[in-house]
C-alpha cells in the first residue's frame, strides 16, 4: 500500500477516534446561575475495526510475497528486508497482538468451550500460516512472523549444536504447546500471550520480569539462533509437522547438488541434513529391530507419562481462578484465624452461592484430570517418536533442508555454487 | 528400480496426508467461523462489579496502566465534600495536597460558584487504582468509575488484569459499546 | 573448547528462562500483598459501643417485594409504603391491612386518620380503608417527592427536583414555597445532590428541614421564614459524612432529632440544640454493604419514631427494625 494512503487514512481515523456518550442524568444538576456549563463525559474509542481487516490484508500479502520470494525468487535479500518490514509492522506497529502464535489459544478455547466466541481474525491468523505452510514450507517464519524476525537480526556468531542436544531442547515446544492448549481448553489462561518474551519490546513498557525473559532470550540469538522458534515456541511446533508434508520447499541447490560441502555449516539452525552414506543392509536389520522395539516402548511411554501427569493435575488446576477461589474459601472455612484473601471476601460480598462455585471448580478439575491424561499422553508419544527418529535414517545423496526445522530463510542458497 | 518405487510411495503417503491436514484445518476454520463475534471486542470493567482492590494499577502489562478513573459528570453532585477528592479525615476543605485522597493528585478541583465544585481527571496522572472511587462511592453519587482506556490499552489477548480480578470485573464488550459506565448509554 | 563453554551458557540461559516462567506459572497462591493505594474505611466504620444507648427491641419482615417508605401513628399502627402498595400493621408487626396504589410511594406520612403518599412528583391521598380520597396536582412535571410531614391542617412536601419545600392546606392547594435560591436576599436554597431531602415537624410546632449539600438542619417557621440551623460536615461522630448527608430525620417526642447518614450507615441521636448526644446503631447493624457500585446506595430507606419514643428503622432489605432507650 501506498504509504501516503497510509497515512491519510490513519489521520482521517484518529480524528474520529474522541467517541461522544451522553449521560443519562440522573438527578438533576444543580442550577448554576453563574452560566457554568457542564462538561460532557468524553471517552476515547478503541482501534476501529476496520483496521482489523486492514491487519489481516497486510498479513495475507507478507504471507504470498515471503512465499513468492522464497520458492521462486530464492532470495535472502528479499526475504530479509521482508522480514524488517514485518517486525516494524506486526510488531513495533501493531504491538506484536494478535499473532499466530496467540491465535492457537483462542483456536483450542474455541473448540472446548462453545460458549465462547472468537474473532474472525483470530482464526484466519491460525489458519493462514499453516495453509502457506502446507504448500510452500514455513515461510511464515522466515519473513512474516515478528518474533522469529527479532531474534534473527541477532544471530551474529550463531554455534551448531549436537543433534542430541538440540533433539532434546526441541522437546521442550511440545510441553509448552501441550500446556498452552490444557490451559486454553479449560478455559483458564493465555499462557503464551503471557509469556510472550518480545511483546514488551514492541510496545516498549513490560514488567521487569518480561523484560529479563525477552532479553535472556536475545542474548542466547547471539549464539543459538532463534532460541524462542526452535526450542519455546509452541505454534512453531505445528509447523514443523505441517511443513514435513509440504507440497514445495526451499531446496539448497536450485538443481542437482554437487556435494560440494559448502554449504554445511550455512544454517544457524542446524537445519541442513547431509548426505548419508551407503545403504549398509546389515545395519538396517539392527535398525528395523529397534524400531519395532520404540513401537512397543512408545505406547508404554504414552501411559507412564498420562498416569505421572493426571498425578498433578490439581497442581494444573490451581492455576485457574475459579478452582484457586473454591479452595481457597474451603481453607478460610475451615481456619477461621487468619485473615481470609481479598478475593475470599469479594466472592463473600457478592453474595453468589459457594455451592455453585464448589460445583464449577469441580467441573474444572475434573477436566484438567482428563486433560492431563492427554498432556501426558501426548508427551510420551512425543518421546517415543523422538527416540525412533534416530533410528529412521533416511538415505540422502545431497545436502537438503529439514522440511521440519527450516525456516525457509534462505541463507543456505548463497552458499551454494549451482546457480541454475 | 527399488528406489524409484519408494520414492512414489513416500510421495504418495505425503500427497495423503497434505490432503489430510489441508482438509483439518479447513474444518477447523469452517466450524469456528460459526461462532465468530459478529465486530470487535475489546476489554472493558463492569463498575457494578468493581470493588477497587488496587491491581488494576499495578498489574497491566503497560507500565502505565491503561485503566484510568473516568468522571461521569452527569452524575456528579458537585459537592463541596467530595468522597472521592478529600480525605477522610480532613477538616478543611480545600485543595491542599494533604487533603486529597488521590494518592497522585489527579483530580482537578475547580470552583464553579457556591457552593459547587467541578471535579476533573486529569487522566495523564491517574493510575487507576480506584481509591476516588471507593470514596465516591461509598459517601457519593457514584460518578468516579474506573474504565479500561482504549485510547491506552492494547487490547491484549487475554488481559492481564482480568486474570488476577478478585471481582471479575472484566469482559469483553463490543468496540462499538466500549464502556461500560454505570447510568450511561454510548452512542456514536 | 571455547565453543563449548559458549554453547553450554547459552543452554543453562534457556533452561533458566524455562525454569522462570514454569515457576510464575504454578506459583498459585492468591498475591494477598498489601495494596499499595488501598483506601481503607473500616476504621471509620469502629464505634466506641459505650457510645450505643439505644437497642434493638423488636424486628419483623413486612412482606414486601422492596420497601420505601415508613410512619407510625399515634396508636402505633404501622404504615409502610413498598411497591405499589401500602400495608398496615399493628404494634407486633402482625399485617392489619394492605391495599395498591397506582404507582410506589416513595414517602408517605399519616396524620392518624389518613395517609397521605409521596408518588413520583405528586401527592395523593388515601383513608385508613384504603380508598382514594384526592391526588393532587404535580408542582412540576418531572418533580420528587422525597419526604413529607403533616400536621393537622397543613401538609409539607419536600420536592428534590425543584428543591423546595412546597406548603399545602390538606385539600392539596399551594399555599407556599420554602426555599428558593435569593441571592439579593442572602438565601442560598436547599443543595440537593442526590434524591435525599427530608422535611419533618419538630416538637414546637415548627419546621425541620434537611439541607443535605450542606451538611445542614434547617428551622423554618410555618410561615416559611428561616429560623436557625445546625449540623457541620465531617467523618466523625460529631458530624455528618459524605456527600449528601443526612439521608434520613426524624424528631422524637421529647424533641431529640433521630438521623440517618448513608455510606457510613449510622443513626444517630442529637438533642434539640443540635449537640450530638449518642449513637442508635452503626455500621454493620444493617444488612449488606452499602455502595453506589453496587446499586445500593443505603441501607436504610426511612425511619419512623412513635409517641413512646421508640424509633423504626426501615432496612433497604425489607425489614423493620425497631429499637429503644437503653
Ligand atoms: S533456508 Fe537454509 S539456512 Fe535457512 S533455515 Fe533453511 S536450511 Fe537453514
Ligand atoms: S482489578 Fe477488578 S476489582 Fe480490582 S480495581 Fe480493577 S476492576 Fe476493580
Ligand atoms: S485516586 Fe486513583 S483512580 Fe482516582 S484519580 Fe487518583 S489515581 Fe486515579
Ligand atoms: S488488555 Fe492489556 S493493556 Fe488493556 S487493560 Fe488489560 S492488560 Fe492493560
Amino acid at each position: 500500500m501506498n504509504k501516503n494512503a497510509r497515512v491519510a487514512i490513519l489521520i482521517i481515523f484518529t480524528s474520529l477516534l474522541v467517541f461522544n456518550i451522553f449521560g443519562i442524568q440522573r438527578f438533576p444538576k444543580p442550577e448554576f446561575e453563574s452560566g457554568y456549563s457542564q462538561p460532557e463525559t468524553q471517552v476515547p474509542s478503541p482501534r476501529g475495526a476496520i483496521f482489523e481487516y486492514l491487519d489481516l490484508a497486510v498479513f495475507i500479502g507478507c504471507l504470498s510475497l515471503i512465499s513468492w520470494l522464497v520458492i521462486k525468487k530464492r532470495s535472502r535479500k528479499g526475504v530479509f528486508w521482508l522480514s524488517i518490514f514485518s517486525l516494524l509492522y506486526f510488531g513495533f506497529y501493531r504491538k506484536g497482538c494478535i499473532c499466530p502464535v496467540g491465535s492457537l489459544q483462542n483456536i483450542s478455547m474455541a473448540l472446548f468451550n462453545p460458549e465462547y466466541s472468537l474473532p474472525i481474525t483470530a482464526i484466519a491468523f491460525f489458519v493462514l500460516p499453516l495453509g502457506f505452510t502446507l504448500f510452500f514450507g514455513r515461510t511464515f517464519c522466515a519473513g512474516v512472523c515478528p518474533l522469529g524476525a527479532i531474534q534473527d537480526i541477532f544471530a551474529f556468531r550463531p554455534v551448531s549444536l549436537k543433534s542430541w542436544v538440540q533433539s532434546l531442547l526441541g522437546l521442550i515446544p511440545f510441553i509448552y504447546l501441550g500446556l498452552a492448549v490444557l490451559f486454553a481448553a479449560t478455559g483458564t489462561d493465555f499462557i503464551v500471550c503471557r509469556y510472550d518474551p518480545f511483546v514488551g519490546f514492541f510496545r516498549h513498557n513490560a514488567s521487569f520480569m518480561m523484560f529479563a525473559i525477552g532479553g535472556i532470550l536475545l542474548l542466547i540469538s547471539v549464539f543459538i539462533a532463534r532460541p524462542y522458534c526452535r526450542f519455546l515456541c509452541p505454534y512453531g511446533v505445528l509447523l514443523n509437522l505441517v511443513s514435513r508434508f509440504s507440497k514445495k520447499h526451499l531446496s539448497i541447490a536450485p538443481s542437482k547438488c554437487i556435494s560440494c560441502r559448502l554449504c554445511e555449516d550455512a544454517c544457524p539452525f542446524g537445519a541442513i541434513d547431509k548426505p548419508t552414506g551407503a545403504k549398509n543392509k546389515e545395519q538396517s536389520n539392527v535398525l528395523v529391530k529397534r524400531l519395532i522395539l520404540y513401537c512397543l516402548i512408545t505406547p508404554l511411554l504414552m501411559g507412564v507419562c498420562g498416569w505421572t501427569a493426571s498425578k498433578y493435575h490439581e497442581s494444573f488446576a490451581k492455576v485457574n481462578f475459579k478452582v484457586r477461589l473454591a479452595n481457597e474459601i474451603m481453607l478460610s472455612a475451615k481456619t477461621e484465624t487468619a485473615q481470609p484473601a481479598l478475593e475470599v471476601t469479594t466472592f463473600r460480598a457478592s453474595g453468589k452461592a459457594v455451592e455453585k462455585l464448589y460445583a464449577e471448580a469441580a467441573r474444572i478439575v475434573d477436566r484438567f484430570y482428563i486433560g492431563s491424561w492427554f498432556l501426558g499422553g501426548f508427551i510420551g508419544l512425543v518421546f517415543g517418536l523422538t527416540l525412533a527418529r534416530f533410528t529412521l535414517v533416511q538415505y540422502r545423496t545431497e545436502y537438503t533442508t529439514n522440511k521440519g526445522t527450516c525456516f525457509s530463510c534462505a541463507r543456505c542458497v548463497d552458499y551454494c555454487p549451482v546457480k541454475e | 528400480m527399488d528406489d524409484k518405487k519408494q520414492i512414489k510411495r513416500r510421495e504418495f503417503i505425503n500427497t495423503g496426508v497434505r490432503i489430510g491436514i489441508g482438509v483439518g484445518l479447513g474444518a477447523i476454520g469452517v466450524v469456528l467461523s460459526t461462532r465468530t463475534l459478529s465486530g470487535k471486542s475489546v476489554w472493558q470493567i463492569d463498575p457494578a462489579k468493581c470493588v477497587q482492590c488496587g491491581k488494576c494499577a499495578t498489574s497491566c502489562v503497560l507500565e502505565q496502566s491503561a485503566v484510568k478513573c473516568v468522571h461521569v459528570i452527569e452524575m456528579c453532585g458537585y459537592c463541596d465534600l467530595c468522597g472521592g477528592y478529600l480525605r477522610p479525615e480532613t477538616k478543611e476543605l480545600n485543595t491542599a495536597a494533604e487533603s486529597q485522597l488521590c494518592p497522585t493528585a489527579a483530580i482537578a478541583r475547580k470552583f464553579v460558584e457556591e457552593p459547587f465544585f467541578e471535579y476533573h481527571i486529569i487522566e495523564e496522572l491517574c493510575i487507576g487504582c480506584g481509591k476516588c472511587v471507593k470514596g465516591c462511592g461509598a459517601f457519593g453519587n457514584g460518578s468516579l468509575q474506573l474504565q479500561v482506556q482504549h485510547k491506552l490499552c492494547v487490547n491484549c489477548n487475554q488481559c492481564a488484569i482480568a486474570r488476577v480480578c478478585p471481582s471479575e470485573a472484566f469482559s469483553r464488550v463490543p468496540a462499538t459499546a466500549p464502556y461500560l459506565l454505570k447510568g450511561f448509554e454510548n452512542k456514536k | 573448547m571455547k565453543q563449548k563453554v559458549i554453547i553450554g551458557f547459552a543452554v543453562l540461559l534457556l533452561l533458566s528462562v524455562v525454569f522462570l516462567i514454569s515457576r510464575d506459572l504454578f506459583n498459585s497462591s492468591f498475591k494477598s500483598d498489601e495494596n499499595p493505594t488501598e483506601y481503607n474505611i473500616d476504621n471509620l466504620k469502629k464505634i466506641d459501643s459505650a457510645l450505643i444507648c439505644y437497642k434493638e427491641i423488636m424486628q419483623f419482615d413486612p412482606g414486601m417485594e422492596q420497601v420505601y417508605g415508613i410512619s407510625v401513628s399515634e396508636n402505633n399502627s404501622i404504615f409502610i409504603s413498598g411497591n405499589r402498595q401500602v400495608a398496615i400493621f399493628n404494634s407486633n408487626g402482625t399485617k392489619t391491612k394492605t391495599f395498591t396504589t397506582d404507582s410506589s410511594a416513595h414517602c408517605l406520612i399519616t396524620d392518624n386518620n389518613s395517609i397521605y403518599l409521596g408518588i413520583g412528583n405528586h401527592i395523593e391521598h388515601y383513608n385508613l380503608a384504603g380508598e382514594k380520597i384526592s391526588s393532587w396536582k404535580a408542582y412540576s412535571e418531572n418533580g420528587f417527592i422525597t419526604s413529607v410531614a403533616v400536621n393537622k391542617e397543613i401538609v409539607y412536601v419536600a420536592d428534590a427536583e425543584s428543591k423546595r419545600i412546597l406548603k399545602y392546606n390538606t385539600k392539596g392547594e399551594l399555599l407556599l414555597e420554602i426555599g428558593q435560591k435569593d441571592t439579593s436576599k442572602g438565601i442560598e436554597g436547599f443543595i440537593i445532590p442526590s434524591p435525599y431531602f427530608e422535611v419533618t415537624f419538630g416538637a414546637y410546632n415548627d419546621l425541620w428541614v434537611v439541607n443535605p449539600g450542606k451538611h445542614r438542619i434547617e428551622n423554618y417557621s410555618l410561615s416559611g421564614e428561616h429560623q436557625s440551623s445546625w449540623g457541620v460536615a465531617s467523618m466523625q461522630l460529631e458530624g455528618f459524612a459524605g456527600c449528601c448527608n443526612p439521608a434520613h430525620l426524624a424528631v422524637l417526642p421529647t424533641g431529640e432529632f433521630v438521623t440517618y447518614e448513608k455510606g457510613l450507615d449510622r443513626i444517630k441521636i442529637y438533642d434539640p440544640t443540635g449537640k450530638f448526644i449518642c449513637v442508635v446503631a452503626g455500621p454493620g447493624s444493617f444488612k449488606g454493604e452499602s455502595d453506589f457500585h453496587c446499586t445500593q446506595a443505603t441501607l436504610v430507606n426511612d425511619l419512623a419514631t412513635d409517641l413512646n419514643g421508640n424509633i423504626y428503622v426501615l432496612d433497604a432489605y425489607n425489614l423493620v427494625r425497631v429499637y429503644a432507650k437503653k
